[in-house]
């Protein structure tokens, strides 16, 4: 019997460190062994640039536009560790449809069951996050993905983005959708910043996988075209993607998230805001707060506690 | 203060409503007490879309070629429209008729995601170079309205490089659900891209005469005729006009409409830009609405005394006529259903014969309509107004519970039931004026003396509704919306 291949996709607000988190966890998981696939589905075509040296591959609607039908073969590219690279690529900036580019590189692949012949262990997404339209949900939606995780900093913009995720998941949960697996808090080096990401977490209904936190060692393996896991592999900042890929390898049962609708997000949002303020005036310069010890990299919620489906 | 640019859509005037349904008394209390509320179907048949009427409204043009800029099958709607245009032209005396001359971009998936502006251009420069038009006109579709082709800038681009002159169109079929919005939009780019930014020097006696699509060569032969009559020539707007005729706009001493609701925003725009004053009245269907509409233009342009002389003496010949049919249709039971113009002033046709109104079908009301539906309400009590586009699963519902003796109107489905129908627009008969009224009027009574063909129409070929349906509500599925 075929093996079922894990689906994964990582949603995250443009600029939020979502396509670096994703290159590390799909380099984490080839070292541990899998055969992985990334799938950037982002017009911006950058998302697999630090598995292949820096470099930006030929994308899936490019090769479209040029040849007019598209082998799947010939736009899959190897990265670092054989991974996978693809590309969905789009239109220019200002003009078509990316959305309907990405429904139409997805269902490219799965027409051609290329996931199948390669007989990948992990098919990684890697999605612009504010699901803006049909198109860019179109990996969450049935018999795609079954996994979605989400890269939030404690930014209410980033969280904004992944509040819209969640009830684009919940659309689509009642139709077999991929439902959410968890939070990925990035940049999180402020105490502020984890509790904030906590309480979104706890008021949706979802869990935080893991908090990765700001590092240089990160800016410097970009500088190199690669990720931390491959130029830093013994860094503390590696062993962190580490934990969070065997985290995610381990992660079996996702939940329906529960967001929050308008005025209650901008209350929540409100209520931050005041806490901030009170940190501020307290005495206590917020950029001073910095813990001693390393922040915790697993969940602060026990697991008896997880979310349900709701 | 600046007024608002009119946004081309019908559903942005105030207090219009295309979806409701009842006794005409009680939908005139609603709407006057200003208690109308806003409905929605929550099953509806197919309408048409703005892209169609758009198109229909210039297919004719004969020095003009059109590019479509969607997948190819959002032409298959010009396919009536080309029909009709051929018609036209054997009714015109054209020797060797001809196609309207359509391409289409044929979007497909790439340009879809990639953006279709370049294929735009190619088909623009294929427009020019085959058909050598004065003008080319470019239809926007749903497709290239979601992806967001920037439409004007392709026009801009390819302009220094055609003769024609290149005009857009947006008429993306999603906007809107009332004809009339496609009519405005090719009016809006007609009045954007075509006519001289000045009030040309007035030529006197020239009327910009401005007529739906729906109307045939007869009838634009007797509009004509009733208005030379008066010292007035038309400009015929926009069917098998021209370039050269559509510049002349600004040079006319006033406009009116044949259809109450065709141009009527165009003709307040062509006021307030150049001054051009307009007659705004009824569709000229039965005597006394071909009166009110000459005696509308008339006013204008200072004929009154003139055409109250004229209007005495078409009575005099058509009257005795009139009479004679009414003998044969007096006190018959009449079910109308039409454009908005077009179903109130056959209405009102059927006041000559003494027939009298039950059931009346219409795209649209609002406080133009409610002039009309005063009227008819005077005239004939109690009716049923069903406010609908077609939606011919109402129609037949109401023609079955209402049992008129004769349907007026688009008969496709009613025509099954055994009812005599007769048309009122089918772009090829006369309808209208002193002549069109007698011609009807005999249609109907032919109709009713020999209504064998319904019958046998009905013996052999059923509607596809089941009788569950007959006997429910016609109007159970207008919903209000939520305020």
């Amino acid at each position: 019997m075929a093996k079922k291949i894990k689906q994964i996709a990582i949603y995250g607000k443009g600029g939020i460190g979502k396509s670096t988190t994703t290159s590390n966890i799909s380099a984490a998981l080839s070292t541990m062994g899998y055969k992985v696939m990334q799938f950037g589905c982002d017009p911006k075509s950058d998302s697999t640039n630090t598995l292949r040296g820096g470099d930006y591959i030929p994308t899936v609607l490019d090769t479209l536009r040029e040849k007019g039908r598209v082998d799947a073969r010939d736009v899959i590219f190897p990265g670092f560790n054989d991974i996978y690279c693809v590309e969905a690529g789009g239109p220019a900036p200002g003009v078509g449809c990316a959305g309907r580019g990405i429904i139409t590189a997805v269902t490219l692949f799965r027409q051609q069951k290329v996931f199948e012949e390669l007989d990948l262990d992990y098919v990684i997404y890697d999605v612009l996050g504010d699901v803006v339209c049909g198109g860019f949900a179109m990996p969450i939606r049935e018999g795609i993905a079954e996994h979605v995780f989400t890269v939030s900093s404690a930014d209410f913009m980033s969280i904004y983005a992944a509040n819209n995720l969640f009830k684009g998941i919940e659309k689509y949960s009642n139709t077999g959708g991929a439902l959410l697996g968890g939070i990925i808090a990035n940049s999180i080096n402020q105490p502020y910043a984890q509790e904030i990401v906590d309480d979104f977490a706890k008021q949706t209904g979802t869990q935080v996988v893991s908090y990765v936190p700001r590092s240089v060692t990160v800016t410097q393996s970009e500088l190199q075209g690669k990720t931390t896991i491959e130029a830093f592999p013994d860094s503390a900042q590696a062993k962190v993607y580490t934990d969070l890929a065997q985290r995610i390898a381990n992660h079996t049962d996702s939940i329906t998230p529960a967001p929050l609708d308008g005025p209650a997000l901008r209350n929540w949002a409100s209520k931050w805001a005041d806490n901030l303020l009170a940190i501020e005036q307290s005495g206590t310069p917020i950029s001073a707060s910095v813990p001693a010890t390393p922040l915790p990299t697993t969940s602060s919620i026990p697991a008896s506690e997880k979310a349900v489906a709701v | 203060m600046a007024t608002e640019t009119y946004s081309g859509i019908r559903e942005d005037r105030p207090q219009t409503f295309n979806d409701a349904g009842g006794s005409s008394v009680d939908l005139t209390d609603r709407f006057k007490a200003g208690c109308f509320k806003a409905a929605d179907r929550t099953f509806s048949q197919g309408l048409q879309c703005q892209q169609i009427n758009s198109m229909a409204a210039l297919l004719s043009l004969e020095d003009s070629a059109f590019v479509v800029h969607a997948p190819q099958g959002c032409i298959g709607c010009a396919a009536m429209a080309n029909a009709g245009y051929h018609v036209g032209q054997a009714h015109r005396d054209v020797s060797i008729i001809r196609n309207a001359r359509i391409i289409v971009t044929n979007l497909d998936e790439q340009d879809i995601i990639l953006g279709g502006e370049r294929k735009l251009h190619e088909a623009i420069e294929v427009a020019e170079e085959h058909y050598h038009p004065k003008m080319i006109f470019v239809f926007t579709s749903c497709a290239s309205g979601i992806i967001g082709d920037d439409i004007e800038a392709v026009v801009a681009s390819v302009q220094p490089d055609v003769d024609a002159i290149v005009v857009p169109i947006h008429c993306e079929g999603f906007k809107s659900k009332i004809c009339a919005s496609g009519f405005d939009a090719a009016f809006i780019a007609i009045k954007d891209y075509l006519l001289p930014k000045k009030r040309l020097p007035t030529e006197e006696g020239l009327i910009n005469l401005f007529a739906p699509t729906s109307v045939s060569y007869k009838d634009q032969v007797e509009m004509e005729r009733m208005l030379e009559v008066l010292g007035l020539h038309a400009n015929y707007i926009p069917f098998y006009s021209s370039l050269e005729r559509i510049r002349r706009i600004p040079a006319a001493q006033a406009s009116t409409a044949i259809c109450k609701v065709f141009a009527d925003e165009f003709m307040a725009e062509l006021y307030n830009e150049y001054g051009i004053p307009f007659s705004h009245t009824v569709m000229p269907i039965g005597i006394r609405n071909t009166d009110k509409w000459l005696r509308g233009i008339a006013a204008i342009v200072g004929k009154s005394e003139k055409a109250e002389t004229y209007i005495e003496s078409e009575h005099a010949r058509v009257l005795p006529e009139i009479r004679r049919v009414r003998e044969r249709l007096q006190g018959k039971r009449v079910f109308i259903c039409g454009g908005t113009g077009r179903s109130f002033a056959a209405a009102a046709l059927i006041e000559d014969y003494g027939m009298q109104l039950v059931g009346l079908e219409t795209p649209t009301y609002n406080a133009d309509a409610q002039i009309d539906i005063d009227h008819l309400n005077e005239l004939h009590g109690d009716y049923v107004i069903d406010v609908a586009n077609m939606q011919p699963f109402e129609q037949v519902n109401l023609v079955k519970r209402l049992k008129p003796d004769v349907f007026i109107g688009v008969a496709a489905w009613t025509a099954f039931l055994g009812i005599p129908t007769t048309h009122v627009l089918d772009m090829k008969r006369p309808t209208m004026g002193y002549n069109g009224i007698l011609y009807l009027g005999d249609k109907m009574a032919e109709r009713l003396d020999n209504p064998g063909f319904n019958k046998k129409l009905a013996a052999h070929k059923h509607l596809p509704y089941k009788q569950s349906w007959y006997d429910s509500d016609p109007f159970k599925f207008i919903k209000p919306l939520e305020a």
